[in-house]
């Protein structure tokens, strides 16, 4: 207790001293008094009646002072008679007041009857020559006086006495009454004392209690604050995250740290943990929920990292917390979060710099090896094949070594730039060290001699991108590398065989003059020379019109001919007549197909127009084949309505076949160019539907108007019930959707009847006619081929 | 709260200290000073002094020439209230040679007497009053010697026990111990 309590404790005691103090005062002051009256009655009624004995007293001196004068009025008698008288008059003048104030109703007679005889007597001793027989008569009467006085005296005494007695008593009851309050007071005194000693006595404890919370207080404060203070200068985030059974996330405690990593000030996340999620990265929410939820589950510590985005930097938070579950249902994690972006920067260096060479920025060879083993293993599974072309730079060596280091470091990060962008963003280029580079193509096809082409065209391009000339210090430099290329996919390959195979094969271009390429497989060489050639006499045929369309009729189930499918054919001047199974692959891959489609579409339009065997009445379609790389360019859609009004075709009929691979392809772009041909009236048509994975969703968005049940699913329908029930669903299917659904391949009457049964709307196949010349093909009813 | 407390205390002390016996202040002239009179003429022995060492006579005059006092009070009595002059009783029993004297029996000439302790005159300027408003008193009026008490300087003096103790009509004092 301090300095305030010692001084509360003293005023106290001095509160408590002048309470007594007053109590004890009053009693004494009442008592005092009490006594003194008391003590002062028997004394004033003694004074009255000695006042009058002594009345008595004097009267009687003069009584007899007056007879010896009137015996013997000599000097000496004479001169004690006037002091008696002297004497009686002033007790007579002094008892003036005790008459006044008797009770007794004697006493006023008595006092004027004496006042006339002391009168009379002053007036006889007035006269000096008075003599005995002046006084006698006096005696007689002063004598009678004194006799009533004597009477009186008794009578007064004892009133005096009767009331001294009545006031006694009545002094005795107002003693009785002053005790009994004196004891009051002091019993009051002493209650109020104890009263006060309780009430500081409570006082005391209330003060020591609340001084005793005070300091529980500022120390529960001091540590809150201690601990405030060492989380919110710890790095990172010191938090509380708190799950209510109803799904209510809240952060009931955050560090400061919360504003400097996420830019949220923790009031934000009191509230709602919502906040603090929208700032974790949109790729991360989900793992994060994911690793809460499995800790709750488990109760067990969770640990997730995961990435922050604010201010629109990003950086990645490593959070470690602790679950515990609360009284109402509730979960809380006790945790913190660090910021970890510094480490895992680091850890991002250091697998950069073990995996992509530092120079160029390209995957080093134990990436490449990495990879390379991958794709083995999966090309494996799935028969895709690739290829690996190992390039080298020609020369190099006398760059690197005249104009300088530096020179030769700039040569190699531009070729890796043009390599980079020479190829596809799945496939791989990687740099073996010095001036090798090897880039891996994936996905090239299923057969080799496809894949093999592709090939040939990335390294023929690569060639003339790596050919085009160089900036380097000012100056123009011109190399050149050489390629060699292996193919894989088509047996179980090393990865570390393939590798030499295509350095091999390098060694044959460089050996072949530089600045070429060369395939390690001589039989993959010849090939690619042929498609080579093939392509450039595929470039003359449709320069000299060496190709044909051919076109196969259509019919419905009343056997009307509805339309015709055109189909290209190459009337080679040696080979004869090639299919398109053998040319369209190639000219797909090479371009080439961007002319020849465009061709077939204006010839198909152009002769169908002009059809001799045409029903006027019920003019049939033409079916025409769109390749994805004629859909995809930006001119498609003024090249088909170019064809026909060049060739003075209706656009109704012109129907496009396209294929569902196409059709997947960016769809929303393809629904669009489908959406604005389908404006003039133009239809379309979905091919070999079935084959490919096509999504029904998308199936009902595309503007289509006849599916194409495929010719594998028409050949075995009868025999094969996968095939039939395909068949069966693809029909089903066509109906709800509203599509016209046409077979293909249709060869024998049992499948017609097969799929006539099911609903199918029109058919096309050897049954009704091979594809041949428009001139050739004639309008026949299929009479045999009417409705059930 | 400790205001209240600390009223409390005040108020307390205020009534203790009104409560206690009061001494109320003295009215002007009620304290006995010195004055100057003309003198009396000489005349008979009006007082007696005595004790072991002796006896003295005293006439007015002679007691008047131990020192004039004067004293304004009133009296136990009716009427009785007025200016007093004489000797203070202490000169006259210094006088007399019993300036120590414990206790002395002041004796009236009708026979009264009455002991005073010598707190009486050490106390209070006690007079033996030879004048009233500056004349003579008659032995009508208590005189022509009586004992005044400073009544009205001293409440204490307003005690039933004093009535006595105004002796009227002295003649003698008989020193009792010394």
């Amino acid at each position: 207790m301090g300095g305030a309590g010692r001084l509360r404790r003293h005023r106290f005691v001095l509160l408590t001293a002048c309470v007594l103090l007053f109590v004890t005062g009053s009693v004494l002051h009442l008592w005092a008094n009490v006594s003194r009256i008391e003590a002062a009655l028997p004394l004033a009624s003694l004074h009255k009646e000695r006042d009058f004995a002594a009345l008595l007293d004097d009267v009687g001196r003069l009584e007899a002072a007056l007879r010896l004068a009137a015996a013997a009025p000599d000097a000496a008698h004479r001169e004690q008679l006037a002091f008696a008288l002297d004497l009686a008059i002033l007790r007579h003048r002094d008892n003036r007041g005790i008459y006044a104030d008797s009770a007794l109703p004697e006493v006023a007679p008595l006092q004027e009857a004496l006042a006339a005889e002391l009168g009379a007597l002053d007036a006889v001793l007035e006269n000096p020559a008075a003599g005995p027989a002046d006084l006698l008569p006096l005696v007689e009467r002063v004598a009678a006086q004194l006799t009533r006085l004597k009477a009186l005296n008794d009578r007064v005494f004892q009133h005096s006495m009767e009331q001294a007695s009545a006031q006694r008593t009545h002094l005795g009851r107002l003693r009785h009454t002053v005790s009994a309050m004196i004891v009051l007071l002091g019993a009051l005194g002493l209650a109020l004392a104890a009263l006060l000693l309780r009430q500081q006595r409570y006082i005391r404890e209330l003060t020591a209690r609340d001084l005793a919370l005070q300091a529980a207080e500022h120390t529960q404060r001091e540590l809150r604050e201690r601990l405030e203070r060492i989380a919110d200068n710890v790095p990172g985030v010191i938090f509380q995250y708190r799950e209510r059974p109803d799904g209510a996330a809240s952060c009931p405690y955050a560090s400061r740290g919360l504003q400097e990593n996420f830019g949220l000030a923790p009031e934000e996340a009191a509230a709602d943990a919502a906040a603090l999620f929208r700032t974790i990265h949109a790729d991360d929410r989900a793992k994060v929920q994911e690793s809460l939820r499995r800790s709750a589950q488990d109760m067990a510590p969770c640990q997730c990292e995961y990435r922050v985005v604010h201010g629109g930097v990003e950086a990645w938070m490593s959070s470690h917390a602790t679950p515990q579950r609360e009284p109402d249902g509730s979960l809380l994690w006790h945790g913190y979060t660090y910021d970890v972006t510094r480490r895992r920067l680091a850890e991002e260096e250091i697998k950069h710099l073990a995996f992509y060479d530092p120079l160029t920025g390209l995957p080093n060879r134990r990436l490449l090896m990495d990879r390379l083993r991958q794709v083995l293993a999966a090309s494996g599974r799935s028969r895709a094949s690739g290829a690996l072309l190992f390039i080298d730079l020609d020369n190099f060596k006398t760059l690197n070594d005249t104009p300088g280091h530096d020179c030769g470091d700039i040569l190699l990060q531009q070729v890796a730039e043009r390599l980079r962008q020479s190829v596809r963003g799945g496939d791989t280029v990687a740099r073996l060290g010095g001036d090798e580079f090897v880039v891996m193509l994936q996905g090239l096809g299923e057969r080799q001699d496809e894949v093999a082409t592709h090939a040939e065209q990335v390294g023929e391009k690569i060639l003339a991108v790596l050919n085009m000339p160089y900036l380097i210090g000012g100056q123009e430099y011109h190399g050149t590398p050489s390629i060699g290329v292996a193919l894989f996919g088509e047996h179980e390959q090393r990865v570390e065989e393939l590798l030499k195979r295509a350095d091999l094969a390098m060694y044959q271009a460089k050996e072949a003059g530089r600045n070429t390429l060369r395939f390690f497989d001589p039989a993959m060489q010849a090939l690619v020379a042929a498609h080579s050639a093939l392509e450039g006499e595929m470039r003359l045929a449709l320069r000299l019109g060496q190709f044909v369309l051919h076109y196969q009729p259509q019919y419905d189930g009343c056997g009307t001919l509805i339309g015709v499918e055109a189909l290209v054919r190459w009337a080679h001047p040696e080979r004869g007549l090639i299919p398109p199974g053998e040319f369209i692959p190639l000219a797909e891959s090479g371009g080439l197909i961007l002319p020849l489609g465009q061709w077939v579409l204006e010839t198909a339009c152009a002769e169908l127009a002009r059809w001799p065997g045409a029903d006027e009445t019920r003019p049939p379609s033409v079916a025409v084949n769109v390749s994805a790389r004629q859909f995809r360019h930006p001119d498609f859609v003024d090249n088909v309505l170019g064809a026909l009004q060049r060739g003075g075709l209706s656009a109704q009929q012109l129907k496009l076949e396209l294929t569902e691979s196409l059709l997947l392809e960016n769809v929303e772009e393809t629904i669009a160019r489908m959406v604005q041909l389908k404006s003039h009236g133009v239809g379309f048509a979905l091919d070999d539907f079935g084959t490919g994975y096509s999504s029904l969703s998308y199936l009902k968005r595309l503007p289509l108007d006849q599916l194409k049940i495929d010719r594998s699913f028409v050949r075995d329908v009868l025999s094969d019930p996968n095939d039939a029930a395909i068949a069966r669903t693809v029909i089903a299917l066509g109906q709800t959707l509203g599509l016209y659904v046409l077979a293909e391949g249709v060869e024998t009457e049992a499948q017609r009847a097969f799929l006539v049964e099911h609903g199918c709307h029109a058919f096309q196949g050897y049954l009704f006619g091979r594809p041949q010349p428009l001139e050739a093909l004639t309008v026949r009813q299929v009479p045999a081929l009417a409705l059930p | 709260m400790m205001l209240l407390r600390s009223s409390f205390a005040v108020l307390a002390l205020i009534l203790g200290a009104a409560l206690l016996p009061g001494r109320a202040l003295a009215a002007p002239g009620a304290v006995p000073a010195p004055v100057s009179l003309p003198a009396l003429p000489g005349g008979p022995v009006v007082l007696s002094v005595s004790g072991a060492g002796g006896e003295r006579h005293y006439s007015l005059a002679e007691l008047e020439a131990l020192g004039l006092w004067e004293v304004a009070t009133s009296t136990f009595w009716p009427g009785d209230e007025g200016v007093y002059q004489g000797a203070l009783l202490s000169a006259v029993l210094a006088d007399a040679g019993y300036a120590a004297a414990t206790a002395v029996r002041v004796s009236a000439l009708d026979g009264f007497s009455q002991e005073l302790p010598r707190a009486d005159w050490t106390d209070w300027p006690l007079l033996l009053a030879t004048r009233r408003d500056a004349r003579p008193i008659g032995r009508r009026d208590k005189g022509p010697l009586r004992l005044v008490y400073p009544r009205d300087m001293d409440a204490a003096l307003h005690d039933t026990l004093y009535r006595l103790r105004w002796v009227w009509l002295v003649r003698r004092i008989e020193v009792l111990a010394d």
